[in-house]
């Protein structure tokens, strides 16, 4: 018998229209994040870099910087989620799950940021990376930690107890994202510093901020959207981890009861 | 422009297709799992089992 046969009529026509309204917006957020990237592909070819010094390997300002920020959000969603998960009041498997979503989103975005900013280094600074160079070491040692927090994710063990590990392990990481993000201004560094935040007018304008902006809205949608699925997919895992992780257990309690009395099994 | 901004864009627009289309996939193949274990529960009498001999 399925689970939602056993609920009353009124309530599975709920949850059937709740699923339909899910899937609603996770097909409008998808199609807005493919045509909003599309444009921005356009106009990152067409717009004209916005860096005379730099040249044309400057237009990569128009996907770089929205990435990083992508990664900050995930990792803003990732520490809230799991603070959600650690605050008794609010505790719930969902929080966790969404956590574990919002760090896998994080280690891609924050990979990609990485790797772009390395072509645009090559380009200008004429390098792909420097490990003495305070922007470029924090933003690596950042991806290690969520790859570390990803990872500890994917050990065996209860739902809770893993919930609580990669819950400290976020609080723990999160702490390198300001660092990242004012490491331009901390220190000197061959990265440039903020074009858009900063107390005085930004250093572009016309169409190549409004390029810029729309990146940012672009990968902000794509970034909706991968958490409703990478949220999912969390959720199902668990149900399949589940039943694995009981069965498992209850094999090792039957062994320890074995071993205890003596009795070979 | 120059190879590094096609590079760039290729990178950043071709990866970010390729995850939402691997996140996709993924959410299929463990929607099938998940399909195919609560079809395995369903077509288990539950109530009618009995429960395993300890000899065994």
């Amino acid at each position: 018998m399925s689970p939602s046969t056993n609920q009353p009529p009124q309530a599975e026509g709920r949850r059937s229209r709740l699923v339909r309204d899910r899937q609603t917006i996770s097909w409008l957020l998808g199609a807005s994040a493919f045509v909003l990237l599309a444009l921005v592909s356009v106009l990152a070819i067409t717009t004209p870099a916005p860096d005379y010094v730099q040249g044309e390997a400057s237009r990569l300002i128009y996907v770089h910087p929205a990435t990083a920020w992508v990664s900050y959000a995930a990792f803003a969603t990732n520490v809230v989620c799991a603070l959600l998960w650690l605050w008794p009041r609010t505790r719930k498997i969902g929080w966790d799950h969404a956590a574990g979503a919002a760090a896998h989103i994080g280690v891609f975005f924050v990979s990609m940021t990485f790797v772009l900013g390395a072509i645009w280094g090559r380009g200008t600074w004429g390098t792909f990376f420097r490990l003495r160079d305070a922007r470029m070491a924090s933003t690596l040692v950042l991806l290690l930690m969520y790859l570390g927090v990803v990872t500890l994710r994917q050990l065996p063990s209860s739902p809770t107890s893993r919930a609580r590990r990669t819950a400290l392990g976020s609080l723990l990481a999160f702490v390198n994202v300001p660092i990242v993000h004012f490491s331009v201004l901390w220190w000197d560094t061959l990265h440039q510093g903020p074009t858009l935040a900063k107390p005085e007018k930004p250093s572009i304008d016309g169409m190549p901020l409004a390029t810029m902006l729309l990146s940012f809205v672009a990968f902000t949608v794509l970034f909706s959207w991968l958490m409703i699925h990478r949220t999912r997919i969390e959720r199902w895992n668990d149900a399949l981890l589940g039943d694995d992780l009981d069965t498992a257990i209850t094999a090792r309690q039957a062994e320890g009861r074995v071993a205890r009395s003596g009795i070979p099994a | 422009m120059n190879a590094y901004a096609v590079v760039g864009f290729l990178v950043a627009f071709g990866a970010s297709g390729c995850y939402a289309a691997f996140t996709v996939l993924e959410g299929r193949r463990v929607a099938a799992k998940v399909l195919a274990l609560q079809q395995a529960v369903d077509a288990q009498d539950l109530h009618s089992a009995e429960p395993r001999s300890q000899d065994s």
